[in-house]
Order: structure tokens, then C-alpha cells, then sequence
């Protein structure tokens, strides 16, 4: 230490060479009177260099930075995924997913704290001397040595001298002192001494925060899990399962941070705590019941504010209050604090229709599902004659508020649009494959016709590729289904075809029953491909069995055979709607054969083997709190109150101090002469600049002798 | 500011305080006490106390500014006088800034915040021309571009904070929210800090570098802001956002990190002189470059207050962190760069006042300081996420 405070003046090269030894000998004094022993001399000196205070600062830097980079308290799988079960193992035992928290973190921050509390017990005593003594032991010779510094001879004699100059480095904000011996009069004036005590505390504030701060942490619990206490638990289990070795009892924590997710109507009094890539659940001394949610939206759906009236019950007084609590607007709480985390779905309930879109099993009745509820979140086994599928249904939304893009073309069309609420699901095979959907519940308007939209992807990175179902004259699904259905139903579609075949040959004036047969064969088969996979199938179907030359010509005529087929499949729906197809066919009726038509085309291309209709919702949200408890909190505040005054007091505060030296002239003479001097420390420039004023001040009194 | 040997007599005689303070200076502190009763007459319905409190906090802080460092006064009636002006008119139609000659093409935010950009790198080329020809003129005027493009700034910041209100007054907030509007701040900020140290060392050479970083961020904003992302409309604020502390926290760090910038480019003139002064070189242009002294001291003084506003910052951000997210400390990326950071400045801090170092190394060390702000700046909304993730690239 001695040797960098030395470095330190010589570099300044402004402070007389007496004056380093001066300070090295109070530093001197002070160790022998601790009597610092070998071992622990070495110690300190080891815990209290700048060394090991810079490399730690470089150290937790870097650590720090490797938290950043790596997300931490990711699931446990992710990381797998990531890294490979070889680099997994690696991290993990180095604690890296939860860097902030692992013990070699926790260790590096107790070094910063064992070194600072080091520099603060070394250097207190000489800073509480420098921060109070005036140092009028000083000699003219090591006056003469400073960097700034000036004699002068006066005609008057030393006292008044010494009052004149008194009074004026008392205007210029300095204190002084002085001392006679045998009419050598010393002035030692100072200014600004306080910015030494900001070291202690900036020093001081750094113990104060890490400590508090290391409080409020967890590390605690971590301590217990090591002794065998407390286990995290990772399996995916209602609150009231969880085994006791998870569970932390009302009292027995004093700092933590946990979340909770309460439904509409409900009422909790645990949180859990994240631990790793597994919780723990913390008993409250209080239940809290969520009343009501409600959030605002922007215009462009943004929210725009989310709050919860809750009311808290004291689970010994049974005392109660309620409370709204918004972002940024906490519950205060005794100890605890109720933020406004987040929300979610509480449990709506979804009212579903399933309709059947598998076309491979021709020859067996379409399956039916009777309609069914499912609540958000849930999972159901629903079975197909193509298997087993799970249908999950993991977010619903209540509207989906979107950019208008025909914003701007009109007078009144707004800048967004409402597409309504929509249902996010996925249904998973019985070989744990899944795809995921989005379906829109109300159906949106294009060109003027309704479409019911629904998206599709096979993983989260893809955009969603959607159907457009066209709705019929209800605004239903049903004629979709309904034209679905018959064209699966092979005795029907054989009448149907056979009933075609006749009449298109009868039109054409050839009835021969065994072209007709021929005919209704090719038809049915025609309906079949299409049904199956679309215009493609039916193309790749001609390609494979056609020689090239003839292709074209095959193609168009079964393309017209097919048109034929579908269209009386349509009109046999329409009917069955009660339409009467002689006279009274609809415009909109003949479009939605187009779009009928067309959407049959790329259905094989939407992979699900039923689609599925929300006829009906009943919606309820959660909120999402943070519950915490950090009795530090205060502590660190104050640590950063000290921060801040220390930081001032070092940077802004500029510690400065003049020694006059006034000897009387010679015994004949009245006057005296004086020798000035001083040091700026860390503001040379300034002190610089104020000497010179003070020098300019003197020469109009005195005159300058060299 | 700069002392004369004549002003600084005055500080070893008798003397009262305010009586250094000029007839202007007290009517400068009438006029911003005026106005804020006024502001507060009209608005204090809208404001809690926190917010009254920033505002009294600010005006305060405004006139002391002004009498500690005189050109501030005329800069700010200069602000005051362009934005009012344009809030006038645009009355209460947003719309007018389409069609109204003033708002279009010189006093709407986006047109304020074009201007500013035009001068700032005409100011950049206009340094260093001072720099390399030795023209003081080229050197002053390229002073008084920079003292306009920062004028034209922060009138672009004030006339989008009375758009943000004319688009909805839900939608109303400081403009201090993406990060389109922090590099707007980022470099008046910047520019006030060197404005600050040209007026005080009486140099201008050192003006080309400083100015140069101020350029890229005008890059980085023109991209950014009017490229393809169109994130120099006015969006809503997310509800974590909207709080009082967003007024105190954002400009503190830019303090801060406006400081660290300028510390860095002080670092780069710094290093080039060194080297050529070291290589026996003694040009005409490296003679004309500040004094190796000057610029180590300069950049001292930078990294000091940087590190004191930064700190403020840092405080300031935990303690809204512990009224928005339910913790003053979750090592959100942004906040574990805001330490980052910070341990960076303190090592250089502990390295220079207790070893005593100087010069090259912690020149160096300042440049790469720039690199280390900059990713905690924009690296963490680019490649990290986190609580901070508004204004993601
Ligand atoms: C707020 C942040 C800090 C600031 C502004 C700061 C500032 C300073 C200053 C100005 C000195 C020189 C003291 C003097 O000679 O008067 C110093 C010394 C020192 N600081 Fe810090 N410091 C800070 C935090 C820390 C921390 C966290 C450590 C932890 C290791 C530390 C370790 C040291 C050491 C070892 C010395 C040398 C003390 C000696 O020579 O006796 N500082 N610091």
C-alpha cells in the first residue's frame, strides 16, 4: 500500500519529498501499532492491493457477461438441445444456467467484499488524519520544493502579515490554523478536506449494497438444499402435491421472489419460487383473491394497461383490504410486495365442434365427435379413424388486433382492424408429432365473402400458412362439411356419379349403359383423387398413367368430367339445404362453389384430420403477481445514498491546502518574509489557477523576492 | 467556461455569491420560474407528485446550469422560443405538420430532427477542415453548426413530445422511450458535454473527433429511424413504461454515456498525436492538436462525470426496476451491462487516482471502453433479451 501511495506522489511529482515520508511514517505508525503480524501482514496486504480489487472487477465483468449471453434458468431440455448431453453436464456443474447464484459468484462478490472491508480498515486512520489535520509541522525547505510555490519579502511585520493572509484564504473558502515558535509564524490552511472521507464512503457503500443485496438473494435456500433440506421440484404438479421438501412454511424464509397466477374468482396463498429449472413452494401469511382483471388496449392493440382488484386476508387476523394493483403501482403489504406481473389465460372454456377432415378412409362411415368442452391449457385424447390424436389447446385470445392494410385507401377505414378472438392449439399424433393451429373464431371478410381463416405450422420459427373455409349463407361452416362429407361417402358418391354419367351422355345423345358405367366409374375415381389431394393429385394421377403426347387432351377432358361430378355433388347439397336448385340458385351460391372448390383443392395441404370450431367461449383471464419479500431493500438504498455523496466528495470536491511560512526580516528591519505554498492532489489545474490569483494578490502587497 | 486571472483574484477577496451573477442571469432565472408556474398552472391536474417534483427538480437544475455555464441561457430561449413556436402551430391538428411550410420542411419533429442531422455532419467535415488547413474560421464555424444542430435537436425532442400528445393523449409520453429517440438524445447530450470543454480549453481541434462519434449515431439513427423499420413514428408506451422514473433514469444514463463518448474520442486524438509526437513527426496538423496534457485531463474529467451520472442512472433504473418488476435486481442483460459498464469506469478510475497512471494506456482502455457502453447500449437490444427488450432492433 505504502508503495502505491508512493507511486502515486511521485507521479503527481507534486507534493514534497518530506511530505511522502510523512504520511509513510503515519502509515508506519498505524501498522505497528495493530502489530500486524507476517502471515496476516501478507494477508492484508494481499486482500487490500489494487491488483486483486482490479482483477476482480474484471473477473465478475466477465462473469457477468457470460450470464448475459447464456439465458439463464432456461428449462433444463433447452439447454440439452442446445449444447448436447456431454456440454450440458459440463455447464451445469459449473453452475453456469444460474451464473448469479452459484457459489463461485457468491464467492468472487465475497473477495470484492473482503478487499474492500481491507482497504477501508487499512486506510481509515490515515484518512481520518489527513480529513482533519492541518500538518503545520512542515519545513520552508519542503515549501520550496512544491510545485507551486513563491516568497515574499513585506514591509510589515510577521503577526499583521499572518492576519492579512488569514483573511484572505479565509474569503477564498480555506481553514487555517498557525503556529508561533520563536516568532516563525506557520500557516497551514485547507480546503475541501471532506473529499477524502469519499473514499469511505464509496468503499463503505460497496460493503453496505453487496451485503444487503446478497440478503435479499436466495442463497440461503441454496445452502439448505446442500445440507439436504430443501429440494427443488421439477415435475409439473398442482400446489397442494408438492412434497413437504419443496415447500417453505410461511415464516421460515425472510427474503425471497416468487410468482403467482391467480384466475378470476380465485384465491392463492403460496408462490413459487424459481429455482433452477425446478420450484419451490412458499406459504404466504396472507391469501390473496383476485376479484377482477381488466385490461386496456391502444388502438393498435397494444395494451395499454393491465390492473387486478385484489383483496388480501391476513391468514391469523383475518383482517382484510382490498386493493388495485397496476403495473408499476405495487401493493405494499407489512413485509411484502404485490406487483403486477403479467396475465394469462385463467381457464376459459372453449365450446368445440370438431368436423372431419380425413379423406383416406373412404369406405367407412365418416366419424363422428359429439361437440365437447375444453378448457385453455387442458389436454384431450380424441379419437379418429386415422388413430389417436391429443388436441392442446394453449392460448385463446379475445381479439387480434391487426394493421389495416387498406388503412389510408379510404375516408374512414381505420388504421387497424379487429380479426376477433382466436383459438392457438395443436393437435399431436400417437407418435408425439405435432402441428400447430390458429383458427380465427369469427370469419373475416375478402372481397366482399366471409371466410372462416385458420393457420397452420409445423414449428413455432414458421409462419403460419392458412385455409380459408368459405362461409355459407348462415355464415356457417356446415355446407363446407356437408359437401365434404358426401363427396367421402363412396355408396353415395357412386349413385351420385352414376346419376351423372347418364345424364352428361344422355345430353350428349349416346346412351349406352355400358359407357354410362364406364363413365361413373371414371367419375367416381376422379372425385376420389380430388378429395383426397386436390386438382394435384389429380394431375399427377393423369401424368403417371398418360403417355406425354396425349396429356393434355386427357386432362382437359377429365378436368370437365370432374367439374361435372362436383357440381352436381354441390347442387345435392344445396338441396339438402333445402335450396331450390331448379330456379332459384344464388349469385352467392354459384361463388361459394368456386371458393368451394377452390379450398378443396389445398385442404390435403392443411394436416389435421379434423378441423376444429369454437362455437362458443366463456372467457376468463388470470393475473400474473410477483409476491416478494426483501427486508434489504433499504439498506441497499442507503448503501447508494453513500455511493452517490462518496462519488461527489471524491470527483467534485477538490482538496487543497497553502502553508505560509512568515519569518521576521532581519532583527533590524520591521518586515517579514514568507514563503507560500500548496497542493492541489487531484485538481493540480485548478489549485494552479487559484494560486495564481493568490499570487497576484500578494504582489500588489508584497514584493515578489524570487 | 473559462476563468480569466482577473475573476479568479476575486476568489481570495471578500465577496457574496450572487453577486457574480449579471442582471440576464436573474432574469433568465425569472423568466424559467415564470414559465414552469405557468406549466404548472396549466398541467399540475395531469401530474403527481413525483412529476411535480421533476419539474420543480428540473428547473432548479436548469438555472443553475445557465449561471455555472452561461451559453446554456441562450440556448435554452433558443429552444424555447423555435418549439413553442411550433406547438403554435400545430394548434391541435398533428395534420398541420404535413401541410403547414414552417412545420414541413424546418420545425416538425422529423424535419427539426433532419436539420439536426444535416449539421452535425457538415460540423464533422467542417472540424476537421479547421483541423487540417488551420482555418479558424472553418474551425468557428463549425462550432456554431454544432451549437445549431443541437439547438434543432432538442427541439425535435420537445416538438415530439407535444406530437405524442396530438396523436392521442393516451398515447402522450417524453420522448425518451425507443431507441430512435435515445439517439437523438444521445447526441445533443454528446454535443453539450463537448461544447462544454471547446468553450472551457478555448480549442476547437479536438471538435473533428468527438463530432465524428456524433455522426455515426446520426447514421445509426437515419437507418434505423426512417429506414424500412419506420421507427421514428410515435408508438404507445408498453404499461411498464409508463412511469415517472422514465423522465430521471433515461437521461441520466445518456449522460453517461455521452460522456464515456467523448471520453473515447478523446482517447483516439489522444493516441494519434502520441504516436506521431513518439514517431519524431511535427506536422503542422499535430503541432495544431490540443496539448497531450489537456486531452488526458479532458478525458479524466469526462470519465468522472460519466461515472457519476452513470451511477445515478444505475440507481435510479434499480430503483424503478423494484416498483415495476417486483425486484431493484434480476440481472436483466441491460442491467447486468449497465455493471458492466460501470466496473469498466471504476477499474479505470482506481487505475488512474491510486496507480497513477496516465496516458496511452488509459487512452486505450477508453476507446475500448467505448466498445464495452456501446454493446450495453444497443448490442444487449440487438443480440439479448430481456425485461429492457422494447426497442429492439
Ligand atoms: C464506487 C466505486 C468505487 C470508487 C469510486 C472507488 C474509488 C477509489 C479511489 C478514489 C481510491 C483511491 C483512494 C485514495 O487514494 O484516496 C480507491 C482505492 C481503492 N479502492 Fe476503490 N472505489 C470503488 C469501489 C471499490 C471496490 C468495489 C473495491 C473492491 C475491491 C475497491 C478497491 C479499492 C482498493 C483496493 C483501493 C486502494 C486502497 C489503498 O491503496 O489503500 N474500490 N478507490
Amino acid at each position: 500500500m505504502s508503495n502505491e501511495i508512493k507511486s502515486d506522489k511521485q507521479h503527481l511529482g507534486d507534493i514534497a519529498s518530506e511530505e511522502v515520508s510523512l504520511q509513510q511514517q503515519a502509515i508506519e505508525r498505524e501498522r505497528s501499532n495493530r502489530k500486524e503480524h507476517g502471515l496476516l501482514k501478507v494477508l492484508l496486504s494481499f486482500m487490500g492491493s489494487m491488483e486483486l480489487a482490479i482483477s476482480l472487477f474484471v473477473i465478475i465483468g466477465i462473469a457477468s457477461i457470460i450470464g448475459t449471453i447464456l439465458q439463464q434458468n432456461q428449462d433444463y431440455n433447452t439447454y440439452i438441445i442446445k449444447f448436447g448431453p456431454f456440454w450440458f453436464e459440463v455447464f451445469r456443474s459449473m453452475e453456469l444456467f444460474d451464473i448469479y447464484s452459484s457459489w463461485w459468484f457468491v464467492l468472487l462478490l465475497g473477495f470484492l467484499l473482503a478487499s474492500t472491508a481491507t482497504c477501508i480498515y487499512r486506510y481509515t486512520p490515515t484518512i481520518i488524519r489527513e480529513w482533519r489535520q492541518f500538518r503545520l509541522n512542515i519545513s520552508s525547505k519542503s515549501l520550496k520544493l512544491m510545485h507551486s510555490s513563491s516568497s515574499w519579502s513585506s514591509q510589515i511585520s510577521p503577526d499583521e502579515t499572518a492576519q492579512f493572509i488569514q483573511e484572505k484564504l479565509s474569503n477564498g473558502g480555506y481553514q487555517s490554523r498557525q503556529k508561533n515558535e520563536q516568532g516563525v509564524i506557520t500557516i497551514a490552511a485547507k480546503k475541501g478536506a471532506i473529499n477524502r472521507l469519499g473514499y469511505l464512503f464509496t468503499h463503505g457503500a460497496i460493503i453496505v449494497i453487496c451485503l444487503s443485496a446478497l440478503y435479499d438473494g436466495n442463497f440461503n435456500l441454496k445452502l439448505r438444499e446442500v445440507a439436504g433440506q430443501l429440494k427443488p421440484e421439477t415435475r409439473d404438479l398442482f400446489a397442494s402435491q408438492v412434497p413437504d421438501i419443496s415447500r417453505l412454511k410461511a415464516h421460515e424464509n425472510h427474503a425471497f421472489r416468487g410468482n403467482a397466477s391467480i384466475p378470476e374468482g380465485s384465491t392463492t396463498g403460496l408462490v413459487f419460487l424459481q429455482m433452477r429449472n425446478g420450484y419451490l413452494v412458499q406459504e404466504l401469511p396472507f391469501n390473496i383473491s383476485l376479484n377482477d382483471f381488466r385490461i386496456e388496449h391502444y388502438e393498435s392493440g397494444m395494451p395499454k394497461s393491465f390492473e387486478s382488484d385484489v383483496v388480501i386476508e391476513d391468514k391469523e387476523t383475518g383482517e382484510q383490504i382490498s386493493k388495485t394493483i397496476e403495473v408499476n403501482h405495487p401493493l405494499i403489504y407489512k413485509d411484502f410486495a404485490i406487483y403486477q406481473a403479467s396475465f394469462d389465460d385463467g381457464g376459459s372454456v372453449m365450446d368445440i365442434q370438431a368436423w372431419p377432415l380425413s379423406a383416406t378412409e373412404q369406405d367407412s362411415k365418416p366419424f363422428n365427435i359429439e361437440p365437447f368442452k375444453q378448457v385453455v391449457g387442458e389436454k384431450k385424447l380424441i379419437q379418429t379413424p386415422d388413430g389417436d390424436y391429443k388436441l392442446e389447446l394453449a392460448e385463446f385470445k379475445k381479439s387480434n388486433v391487426q394493421p389495416n392494410p387498406k388503412a389510408g385507401t379510404g375516408e374512414n377505414e381505420r388504421k387497424f382492424k379487429n380479426m376477433g378472438p382466436s383459438l392457438t392449439f395443436r393437435i399431436r399424433d400417437s407418435s408425439g408429432q405435432a402441428q400447430e393451429f390458429i383458427n380465427y373464431l369469427n370469419p373475416s371478410a375478402q372481397e366482399g365473402r366471409f371466410f372462416f381463416l385458420s393457420g397452420v405450422r409445423s414449428t413455432a420459427a414458421e409462419p403460419f400458412r392458412y385455409l380459408f373455409i368459405p362461409a355459407d349463407d348462415d355464415i356457417s361452416l356446415k355446407r363446407f362439411f356437408d359437401f365434404r362429407a358426401l363427396l367421402s361417402d363412396s355408396v353415395q358418391m357412386k349413385r351420385i356419379a352414376e346419376k351423372t354419367a347418364a345424364m352428361s351422355l344422355q345430353s350428349a345423345g349416346t346412351p349406352n349403359s355400358e359407357m354410362v358405367t364406364q363413365m361413373a366409374v371414371v367419375m367416381q375415381r376422379l372425385a376420389e383423387l380430388f378429395n383426397q389431394g386436390g386438382f394435384d393429385l389429380v394431375l399427377n394421377d393423369i401424368n403417371d398413367k398418360v403417355p406425354e403426347d396425349r396429356r393434355k387432351e386427357v386432362s382437359d377432358s377429365y378436368f370437365k368430367v370432374l367439374q361435372t361430378i362436383l357440381g352436381t355433388v354441390y347442387l345435392e347439397v344445396l338441396q339438402g339445404e333445402g335450396v331450390d336448385i331448379e330456379n332459384n340458385i344464388t349469385p352467392a351460391q354459384e361463388r361459394y362453389y368456386d371458393d368451394l372448390v377452390n379450398t378443396m383443392g389445398v385442404v390435403s395441404n392443411y394436416k389435421a384430420p379434423f378441423y376444429l370450431q369454437v362455437k362458443s367461449f366463456e372467457h376468463k383471464e388470470a393475473s400474473g403477481f410477483q409476491i416478494t419479500k426483501s427486508p434489504g431493500k433499504d439498506l441497499v438504498y442507503l448503501g447508494c445514498v453513500l455511493l452517490c455523496i462518496g462519488i461527489v466528495l471524491m470527483f467534485y470536491v477538490a482538496h487543497k491546502r497553502i502553508w505560509i511560512i512568515i519569518t521576521p526580516a532581519a532583527e533590524d528591519e520591521s518586515g517579514s518574509h514568507l514563503v507560500v505554498a500548496g497542493s492541489g492532489d487531484r485538481h493540480q489545474k485548478e489549485f494552479a489557477m487559484e494560486f495564481k490569483a493568490l499570487s497576484q494578490l500578494l504582489d500588489k502587497q508584497f514584493s515578489k523576492s524570487g | 467556461m473559462s476563468m480569466t486571472g482577473q475573476e479568479m483574484e476575486n476568489i481570495f477577496e471578500k465577496q457574496n455569491l450572487w453577486r457574480k451573477l449579471s442582471l440576464f442571469d436573474w432574469g433568465w432565472a425569472g423568466l424559467l420560474m415564470m414559465s414552469t408556474a405557468y406549466a404548472w398552472q396549466q398541467y399540475s391536474v395531469f401530474m403527481d407528485t413525483y412529476e411535480a417534483g421533476i419539474l420543480i427538480a428540473t428547473t432548479l437544475s436548469i438555472i443553475a446550469w445557465g449561471w455555472l455555464w452561461k451559453p446554456v441561457r441562450a440556448y435554452s430561449l433558443y429552444v424555447a422560443v423555435i418549439s413553442l413556436f411550433a406547438i403554435y402551430l400545430y394548434g391541435n391538428d398533428l395534420a398541420l405538420g404535413e401541410t403547414n411550410f414552417f412545420l414541413k420542411f424546418l420545425i416538425s419533429s422529423k424535419s427539426a430532427i433532419m436539420w439536426m442531422s444535416a449539421l452535425y455532419v457538415l460540423a464533422t467535415v467542417a472540424y476537421f477542415i479547421g483541423l487540417f488547413i488551420g482555418s479558424e474560421f472553418s474551425s468557428k464555424t463549425a462550432s456554431a453548426m454544432t451549437w445549431s444542430a443541437t439547438v434543432m435537436g432538442l427541439v425535435g425532442l420537445l416538438v415530439r413530445w407535444r406530437e405524442s400528445y396530438l396523436i392521442h393523449f393516451d398515447v402522450g409520453h417524453i420522448p425518451v422511450s425507443n431507441l430512435y429517440e435515445v439517439f437523438i438524445l444521445f447526441s445533443i447530450i454528446t454535443a453539450l458535454l463537448y461544447l462544454y470543454y471547446e468553450g472551457k480549453s478555448k480549442t476547437y481541434n479536438m471538435g473533428g473527433f468527438v463530432l465524428l462519434v456524433i455522426s455515426s449515431a446520426v447514421a445509426f439513427l437515419l437507418w434505423y429511424g426512417f429506414g424500412s423499420r419506420g421507427a421514428s413514428e410515435i408508438q404507445p408506451l408498453v404499461p411498464a413504461l409508463q412511469s415517472y422514473w422514465m423522465k430521471i433514469h433515461v437521461p441520466a444514463n445518456f449522460v453517461g454515456y455521452g460522456a464515456f463518448a467523448l471520453a473515447a474520442m478523446l482517447g483516439v486524438a489522444y493516441l494519434i498525436k502520441d504516436t506521431m509526437v513518439n514517431r519524431g513527426s511535427n506536422g503542422a496538423i499535430i503541432n495544431r492538436f490540443p496539448d497531450l496534457e489537456i486531452l488526458d485531463d479532458v478525458m479524466y474529467k469526462a470519465i468522472a462525470l460519466g461515472f457519476a451520472f452513470f451511477t445515478l442512472a444505475t440507481i435510479l433504473g434499480a430503483m424503478w426496476a423494484a416498483e415495476a418488476w417486483g425486484g431493484y435486481w434480476s440481472w436483466d442483460p441491460k442491467e447486468t451491462w449497465a455493471l458492466i459498464v460501470w466496473l469498466n469506469y471504476a477499474a479505470w478510475l482506481h487505475l488512474r487516482l491510486t496507480k497513477g497512471w496516465r496516458g496511452r494506456p488509459l487512452a486505450w482502455w477508453s476507446v475500448i471502453g467505448l466498445f464495452v457502453t456501446l454493446f450495453a447500449f444497443i448490442g444487449v437490444n440487438m443480440f439479448l433479451s430481456g425485461l429492457h427488450s422494447y426497442g429492439e432492433l
